[in-house]
């Protein structure tokens, strides 16, 4: 038998337990759900390995309280944010970016949720959109440049301009709306640095552009920025109208993307529709993803190879270094099969770990060693003073060797994920329209 | 789209992992072991890499000696023809490198050397930004080779160089500003010092880790390192669709944009793109034993006739990216160039599905 019968015989030998499954009712289609009580792992451990069905059930739970979570916490930014335009002043704009900084910690934990689950990666853009060429939202300094080769509307300003003819595109901007930045903005003539909503546009409307290069300090927006009394910089009425459609579209994206983790949403029905086999690939394919070419790459290494202030992801609010530690802890939290929520209570169950460590404990040591390598490697980059910014500066070895340590830890902990998949066989599950497993894309 | 990561995964063969499957995944049916390949690896390997990947690195290297040796002599006396001399000198280099741009494992990997030669794309022209401020800075520290290789790899490598060469005002520029021009010398030495590096390494150390792959040094096994072989030609196939050619096409010919082509500056966009596919189907190809016959040989006709149309399509478009993509016959062949890459990345895709290579996450992962 060639590989290829092979694997089709599995597939449908696995279809066919998907058959009976899909014939029971929605919420009967995971048959052990993830409890909040504490020690269900340590059963797990004794009763033997779980179910593809129990793990898979956890992580649908751990998603749905993520993103829960990220939407209670943007809800918390919102109000924050109208306080701020209703009283603008040093201490609210400080409350409003205090807000984001907390709204940050369980988005990024829901990033592991988004390679392999091809409606989430295709949601994404809209909320996390990075990295961004700022001049097209609002003014900017200088040292920013005044064109681009990749994009036209490279300074557009948007608000300071309410109409913009560029490229034979024009933009009519008077009125500032969620629609306009939504449909009309964002990623506007097909580049994506026309970030014009989400998370890093709030940011950069918070806090504006960090000016101190590679040394400390973060971006220093003036509260009159937003004060229609004593406006600073021009154009206030307009800043505060952008301020607050982000906001509201913010809310309302996360607002969608949580109600797809329900049952019958278009995200769980996705999931539930890959079958077990497909369910497991999914969950590998978003922690390798993550780890590798999205966070050890793209958001870590090329800030060493470019020694560029701009090239840490939460560049404006210097919030970089906690945006990689909870991006360390989504991958971990799909693994565990736990998850600490804002209030402090714990989702968990069967997991990923545990089915591991019944049947695979060679392929369990190695990524118990390597799971705890990054996290230290993560801790300690954390618990240093400096800011990512200055770490990546040319010539801060210290810095190098920090960030390599973390770079370092997260491909070898890639490379034990493959082996994951191989163990579980799961390297040709087609997990429709993921951007990463095995294929190459993006 | 940008691809960061150079450090290997190993990735490895399903055989040695097979009987622990069904415990895991409490499959239905009694698995058959895989069918054994019967590939020697390494003969292979070796071949490829003594007939195909050495040589390549060889002529990249004997292209950029020209360069850095012409430039070092360039700044006395500017004029339009020495321009002219040393833009030949680097075009000729750039097509060195286009012919190992896919080869992203082994030397090549190490000292950040495939960044500092081309970080590219650019999405955010970081690039030109930080180019502008070291010109702007004159500071002669900053090019002596050792600080040279420390600066960022945006104004290290290729691109730059074409900036400093190929804009409109380089010669005025060029004669009007002796620390650009010496950063046209800094660059060039920087180009062959990598080079030469990397060729002579593959030569006298990376070539001797391929021959003992089976020890678990370096590989995990002699199949894992010609899995890094194979991913070369897969995976630049879908780079060169997804960096090369789309991002310029745009959804519609309104929405094409000829400056996020890889060499407009010096409009050679195609010309790199017919050396890279010329050396994708070498390395598929020209080495006994090849590395196509890794798969299953009823999969192979497809995939050799997918390659010749692709090579063929790409010898008949205009020679002119910029200009083809302003007229409507000039996009409908770059499109159709768009449609036979991803034909030939299916159908190599699902070629290597078809045996028991895995080629694992790969790094253009990410946003």
């Amino acid at each position: 038998m060639t590989p290829t019968l092979r694997l089709k015989a599995l597939a449908l030998a696995i279809g066919i337990t998907g058959l009976v499954a899909c014939t029971t009712p929605a919420d009967d289609r995971l048959s052990s759900s993830a409890t909040a009580t504490a020690g269900s792992a340590a059963a797990e451990a004794l009763a033997g390995a779980p179910s593809a069905q129990a793990v898979i059930a956890t992580y649908v739970a751990i998603a749905q309280a993520s993103y829960g979570d990220a939407l209670l916490t943007a809800r918390e930014l919102s109000t924050a944010i109208d306080t701020f335009l209703a009283q603008p002043s040093e201490a609210t704009l400080n409350a409003a970016r205090e807000a984001w900084r907390k709204a940050r910690i369980p988005y990024i934990q829901t990033e592991a949720f988004r390679f392999g689950n091809a409606a989430v990666d295709e949601w994404e853009p809209r909320v996390n959109s990075w990295p961004l060429d700022e001049g097209l939202i609002d003014y900017v300094a200088d040292s920013y440049g005044s064109e681009s080769d990749n994009n036209f509307f490279y300074t557009a300003n948007i608000i300071a301009n309410p109409v913009v003819d560029i490229g034979g595109i024009s933009v009519d901007a008077n009125n500032i709306t969620p629609n306009l930045l939504a449909e009309m903005l964002h990623a506007i003539d097909g580049v994506d640095a026309n970030v014009a909503t989400g998370y890093h546009a709030i940011e950069f409307l918070l806090w504006g552009q960090d000016l101190h290069g590679t040394a400390p300090g973060a971006g220093e927006r003036p509260w009159t920025d937003y004060d229609v009394a004593s406006c600073t910089n021009g154009n206030c009425d307009r800043r505060r109208a952008y301020l607050a459609a982000a906001m509201q579209l913010l809310e309302s994206d996360l607002d969608e993307i949580t109600q797809s983790w329900q049952t019958g949403g278009e995200v769980y029905e996705q999931l539930m529709a890959k079958g077990e086999n497909g369910g497991l690939a999914t969950m590998l394919t978003g922690m390798g993803s993550l780890a590798y070419g999205e966070l050890a790459g793209e958001r870590i290494r090329l800030g060493l190879l470019l020694h560029d202030p701009e090239e840490e992801q939460d560049c404006f609010s210097d919030n970089t270094l906690w945006s990689h530690y909870y991006d360390v802890q989504s991958i971990h939290n799909v693994y565990r099969g736990r998850y600490t929520r804002v209030d402090g209570s714990v989702v968990q169950g069967a997991s990923l770990e545990a089915m591991l460590r019944a049947n695979a404990p060679v392929e369990h040591a190695e990524m118990s060693a390597r799971v705890e390598s990054t996290e230290l490697a993560m801790t300690a980059l954390v618990e240093q003073e400096s800011p990512y910014d200055v770490l990546i500066a040319a010539g801060n070895s210290k810095g190098e060797a920090l960030i390599n340590a973390v770079v370092t830890a997260l491909i070898e902990e890639t490379n034990t994920i493959e082996k994951i998949i191989n163990v579980l066989d799961l390297q040709n599950v087609s997990i429709e329209g993921s951007d990463s497993l095995p294929a190459v894309n993006q | 789209m940008r691809m960061i990561i150079d450090s290997r995964l190993p990735s490895m063969t399903r055989s040695r992992l097979i009987p622990t499957l069904c415990l895991l995944t409490g499959c239905l049916v009694a698995s058959p072991l895989l069918q054994a390949q019967n590939t020697d690896w390494t003969p292979l390997n070796l071949a490829m890499t003594d007939a195909v990947v050495i040589p390549a690195y060889e002529r990249f290297a004997a292209a950029t000696a020209p360069l850095a040796r012409n430039a070092a002599g360039f700044c006395a006396a500017i004029d339009a023809d020495s321009l002219a001399a040393l833009q030949q000198d680097f075009s000729a280099a750039y097509d060195g490198w286009q012919g190992v741009q896919h080869i992203q494992f082994g030397p090549i990997t190490w000292f950040n050397w495939n960044f500092r030669l081309q970080f590219w794309p650019d999405d955010k022209g970081t690039g030109a930004r930080q180019l502008d401020a070291l010109l702007a800075t004159a500071d002669p520290a900053v090019l002596v080779p050792e600080a040279f290789a420390q600066q960022s790899v945006g104004v290290q490598g290729f691109p730059a160089l074409e900036r400093l060469l190929f804009s409109d005002d380089s010669l005025v520029a060029l004669q009007n500003e002796p620390y650009r021009c010496q950063t046209v010398q800094a660059i060039s030495r920087n180009l062959d010092d990598i080079a030469s590096g990397v060729a002579q390494r593959w030569r006298d150390e990376f070539r001797t880790t391929v021959a003992n792959a089976d020890e678990r040094g370096f590989f995990e096994s002699a199949e894992d390192a010609t899995i890094d072989y194979l991913k070369a030609v897969v995976e630049s196939v879908r780079r060169i669709q997804q960096q090369k050619v789309q991002p310029v096409l745009g959804d519609n010919q309104a929405a094409a944009r000829e400056r996020r082509a890889e060499a407009w500056r010096m409009d050679r966009s195609v010309q790199h793109m017919r050396t890279n596919v010329a050396a994708l189907a070498a390395l598929f190809n020209d080495s006994a034993p090849a590395l196509s016959s890794v798969l299953q040989p009823a999969d192979l006709p497809n995939i050799q006739q997918a390659f010749a149309t692709l090579q063929q399509h790409l010898a008949d478009a205009p020679d002119s990216m910029n200009t083809a993509i302003t007229t409507a016959e000039g996009y409908a062949a770059f499109k159709q160039v768009d449609a036979d890459l991803d034909a030939l990345f299916e159908l190599l895709e699902a070629g290597v599905k078809g045996t028991d290579l895995y080629l694992g996450f790969n790094s253009l992962d990410g946003d």
